[in-house]
């Protein structure tokens, strides 16, 4: 080979080296656009920045859009807040439109409800989310939303229609996006396409409401707090009735009987769970036969004798049914702890409803229009976006304005042109807890009736991303899922716990919406409400005719006298739920005489109320807002009511337990020998301060603070003693209702008051609240309230130094927006916020993140001066400008007007287009 | 096809790919521009900036006329980062992609030139 040869081979060989090279990087380049890297999806098809995810940018609707399976062409207008004012030829094509435009703004939200509700978050986010799944298939959610669905397309199929009808709305943006590439970023980080949407899941976003206001697991608390504080002190924190003043809607009288509706609960029984029993188990049709089920009566009572008389309901003294044993007690601890972890995620309140409403109605002899307003303010989880999605829809047979849940039609509160309403949680009793008797010798059966009962056996497949699939064998009861199938619950010792839950009977709730949204009267009202299930909500009412009201619809199920459903009910059998409160004997109420009606989660009656519906241990709320509201609109200065007092009322601030405790903390301080100067300094910016928790004023912080250190300092050494310390759900907490209910009592009550010893000595006993049972001290209220103060101001101290000038609410208590994606970023706030959990303006915790969802102020002379403001806004995309535009009117206290015009067109018209049915309009 | 095309050919095809959704178009842009250029000029380069400035002209407009950038941010904060770091989401694989566009341009060439030199050598 020659010279020349062998250098064109050498660089021949040196090309194909370099080529190779290129190569090389080539290739593992284009691999690392192609796959994913970790956590991060693939980057080539995930950030084209024409296909990929930067193409789910939200974006106007086009001013005419076609869209297959509408009927005709639906107008559309929105206002400068993006709320659209949808005009339909009929009902089809009015929730069409309205899952299509709720979707094309919120289909991240929807989805992850559905997924969250159904027990399926650990598909698109890994395995830490498995113990949630599998808590909601325990829960059954899905399963409930199902079966409603099925009974619905049968008895209702006008409903079902309308279901339908948004989920194709809400499929017809899917499939858009999909061709567009327009799904919103999550789907694409998170690498998958939802699936269409149907009835079903619009039940499970249902459900997942009544999850959130109606599931507790407060019995199980009770039991634990019983067993830990003895049953003598644990009746006198937690009683059936609180003693402290009450303010409740109806105050009676009542009627003296007690019919039960056996009827209705056997009705929404589903084939399994709770009510299933009433008239005889079946055990059939469940997910699996609950062979050898007992037949006859379960209940096997008449009305009446059943029922529980307020005499009946008030916890016996020292009986044994429901108590449990002290590690049987602990065990208990045990399984909350591991149902608090794996609800976590699914920002589940099982102990306690932190969201709590407002709602109330004047009629017009009070107001300045002669007609009545109603003004209503739901307390939920405020987040971005948030859980309302404002409508005006418009057909022919319904014309109606307000705010719609995202992933279910119609409007939860809002009005039409002849009926406002608003709701607010009712809080009695809806979960019940049944210690079933197992043996060793009968694996799979449960004691009941007499006979040992199969279980029913639902086994649920857990798929999860990026591991294998979790298979769950979930057994039920005649009374429900049985709660210790969930993995990681620590031995019951003995004990198999299932529970009773109005969540699992079929809620006829769309029904109810659809009626109450055409209703045009008071009696319609009423006739539409009798069709609520669950969550049982106080729903404030007021018609153009003038008529005001209350009705507290929904389940109130009753077990017979006797028991007591506040504890650990038996499972054999004795103490399962006979029926409900008939409709008619609900709490409400109609014109009272008084001119006016209120909600605000209190206990909705007084003490004569002739049925058992809830105790005082956190069902009902402390009734504080109940007082303020009360008192604004019984006061003669506030005539006449205009919509600005409505307002202001929304806005208020009062702290009616500041009120009433404040006389009696500024009199010990100051009455009390030798009381250390902090004590003496807290008293001096307490007087004089009228109670109002402004967020730029010291005095609030000072009173927060000493409250904390009150509960604290009086419950402390009991809670340390028992160890009730570490019970998850009853930490102790300056918003504990019934401990402040209780200290409330004990503060201002005379001690030789009948509430007083029924809170502080029961039955007799000789100690006191304010002893200290760790070290044996004797100690007096005084004692205890200068120790708080003083300790209230050295905290104060130490977090904004000595110069009290320096000290504000806001510094302490601040309101945070969060992201359902759970992103910092995405959220809004802290903002230094007004308000504590017994105001009006509810802004309770530290940080705040519930509260007002949605203010609302219905004026009945005028729609169109209707007010109303949600903390975010209609868009989901954090880049919209409509994604938070509402937040700013919200956080001061401002509102918007709510144009409700009848035909399209207006000068609060900002954009209008038309979806029109494929293949041209007719 | 002159080696000063192949900056310009890759830009083109990158752009056109990307616009139908095909995000793989830029390494194949480059080796389409790269196998089709004579010898000369520098394969790498012309190619990876051909397709980066494609990839950077998409992801402007984007950011001028559809809130890119706040998307960007946007899928930082999901991912629990800075907004800062929104930029890397438009950047990176801008940047990937034209590393694979500019590799394959030279993988090409460079075989492209082997062959010539192995045909000059049989003749």
């Amino acid at each position: 080979m020659s010279l020349e040869a062998s250098a064109r081979a050498r660089r021949r060989r040196g090309t194909l080296v370099r080529a190779a090279a290129a190569l090389v990087i080539a290739a593992a380049s284009t691999a690392a656009l192609a796959f994913p890297l970790g956590p991060l999806p693939a980057l080539g098809p995930t950030f084209n920045p024409v296909t990929g995810l930067f193409a789910g940018v939200a974006r106007d609707v086009p001013k005419r859009l076609a869209l297959p399976g509408l009927e005709a062409p639906v107008v559309v207008e929105e206002d400068a807040y993006a709320v659209p004012h949808i005009f339909a030829r009929n009902d089809h094509d009015l929730f069409f439109a309205q899952g299509y435009l709720v979707a094309r703004n919120r289909m991240v939200q929807m989805d992850l409800m559905r997924r969250s509700g159904s027990g399926r978050l650990a598909e698109i986010l890994g395995p830490k989310l498995v113990p949630a799944d599998a808590l909601q298939r325990i829960l059954g959610l899905r399963r409930t939303a199902e079966a409603e669905a099925q009974r619905l397309k049968t008895d209702e199929p006008e409903i079902y229609a309308h279901l339908e009808a948004y989920a194709e709305g809400v499929n017809a943006w899917l499939e858009e996006a999909r061709r567009a590439h327009a799904l919103p970023a999550p789907f694409r980080l998170l690498g998958y396409v939802p699936e269409p949407w149907t009835p079903a899941d619009s039940l499970v976003v249902q459900g997942i409401m009544t999850e959130d206001l109606a599931l507790t697991m407060q019995p199980i608390l009770r039991t634990i707090a019983e067993a830990k504080l003895g049953s003598t002190r644990a009746e006198a924190l937690f009683p059936t009735v609180a003693v402290n003043e009450q303010h409740p809607y109806n105050p009676g009288p009542y009627p003296p009987d007690t019919p039960v509706d056996a009827a209705a609960l056997k009705a929404r029984a589903l084939d399994f769970g709770p009510g299933a029993g009433v008239g005889g188990v079946t055990g059939g049709g469940g997910p699996a036969a609950a062979e050898g089920a007992a037949g006859g009566a379960a209940a096997g009572v008449t009305a009446g004798a059943a029922s529980l008389g307020a005499a009946a309901a008030a916890p016996a003294r020292g009986s044994g049914d429901g108590a449990v044993a002290a590690a049987q007690a602990e065990a208990l601890a045990g399984l909350l702890r591991t149902l608090a972890a794996a609800a976590e995620p699914l920002a589940l309140p099982l102990f306690d409803h932190p969201g709590n409403s407002n709602n109330w109605v004047v009629d017009g002899t009070l107001t300045d229009t002669g007609r009545p307003y109603l003004a209503g303010d739901p307390h939920l989880a405020l987040t971005l976006p948030a859980i309302w999605y404002e409508v005006h829809l418009e057909a022919p047979d319904l014309d109606v304005y307000g705010v719609s849940i995202p992933g279910t039609p119609g409007v939860v509160i809002g009005h039409n042109r002849d009926v406002a309403w608003s709701l607010t949680n009712t809080e009695n009793q809806q979960t019940f807890f049944y210690a079933e008797q197992v043996s060793p010798r009968q694996p799979d059966a449960y004691f009941y009736q007499g006979r040992w009962v199969k279980f029913a056996h639902d086994t649920e497949e857990i798929r999860v991303k990026g591991g294998a699939t979790q298979r769950l064998d979930i057994r039920w009861t005649v009374h429900g899922p049985v709660l210790s199938e969930l993995p990681g619950v620590p031995p019951l010792h003995g004990l198999t716990i299932s529970m009773a839950y109005t969540g699992n009977l079929d809620s006829r709730d769309f029904v109810a919406l659809d009626r109450l949204m055409r209703a045009r009267d008071a009696s319609e009202v009423r006739a539409a409400l009798r069709e609520w299930g669950s969550p049982t909500q106080n729903f404030a009412y007021a018609t153009r005719q003038g008529d005001i009201g209350v009705i507290s619809a929904g389940y109130y199920p009753l077990v017979p006298a006797g028991a007591k459903p506040w504890l650990l009910l038996p499972g054999t059998g004795g103490a399962d739920w006979i029926g409900l409160i008939p409709y008619d004997r609900v709490p409400q109420i109609h014109n009272p005489s008084w001119h006016y009606a209120f909600t605000a989660n209190q206990r909705e009656v007084g003490p004569d109320y002739p049925y058992y519906i809830g105790t005082a241990d956190n069902f009902f709320d402390a009734g504080y807002r109940a007082d303020t509201i009360d008192a604004f609109l019984a006061d003669p200065r506030n005539r006449p009511i205009t919509r600005e007092k409505m307002a202001e009322l929304q806005a208020s601030n009062r702290d009616a337990l500041a009120a009433r405790l404040l006389p009696a903390v500024l009199r010990a301080a100051r009455s009390a020998p030798g009381a250390p100067a902090e004590a003496k300094q807290a008293a001096d910016l307490l007087s004089g301060w009228d109670a109002v928790m402004k967020k730029d004023e010291a005095a609030p912080a000072v009173w927060w603070t000493f409250l904390d250190h009150y509960v604290k300092d009086v419950f402390g050494p009991w809670w340390q003693k028992s160890g009730l310390d570490s019970v998850p759900g009853l930490e102790l907490r300056p918003n504990f209702a019934p401990l402040a209910e209780a200290l409330e009592v004990l503060t201002t009550a005379p001690p030789d008051s009948a509430a007083y010893q029924a809170v502080d000595h029961p039955r007799g006993a000789p100690e006191s609240w304010f002893d200290d049972p760790l070290r044996g001290v004797h100690r007096t209220r005084d004692e205890v309230i200068v120790q708080a103060l003083a300790e209230a101001v050295q905290d104060l101290q130490a977090r904004f130094g000595a110069d009290p000038s320096k000290w504000r609410w806001g510094g302490l208590h601040e309101r945070q927006i969060e992201s359902l994606l759970q992103s910092p970023a995405l959220g809004r706030g802290p903002y230094p916020a007004d308000g504590d959990a017994f105001t009006p303006n509810a802004a309770g915790g530290q940080p705040s993140t519930h509260g007002p969802s949605w203010r609302m102020i219905a004026n009945l002379a005028d729609w169109n001066a209707s007010w109303g403001v949600y903390p975010g806004g209609q868009s989901g995309d954090p880049t919209s400008a409509h994604y938070d535009d509402q937040l700013p009117l919200w956080l001061s206290y401002r509102y918007k007007a709510l144009p409700f015009p009848e035909s399209p067109g207006g000068d609060w018209v900002r954009r209008t287009f038309t979806l029109a049915p494929e293949g041209g309009s007719r | 096809m002159r080696p000063a095309w192949r900056g310009p050919v890759t830009f083109a095809l990158t752009l056109l790919g990307l616009g139908i959704g095909l995000w793989w178009s830029a390494p194949v842009a480059g080796l389409v521009a790269g196998a089709a250029a004579r010898r000369g000029g520098r394969p790498f380069l012309d190619a990876a900036l051909g397709a980066l400035l494609a990839w950077a002209a998409l992801d402007a407009w984007r950011v001028l006329f559809w809130r890119g950038y706040a998307q960007a941010e946007a899928v930082a904060a999901v991912a629990g980062l800075p907004g800062a770091a929104g930029a890397a989401f438009l950047l990176l694989p801008a940047l990937v992609a034209a590393l694979a566009a500019g590799g394959a341009a030279a993988a090409a060439s460079a075989a492209r030139a082997a062959a010539e030199r192995g045909a000059r050598g049989a003749a």
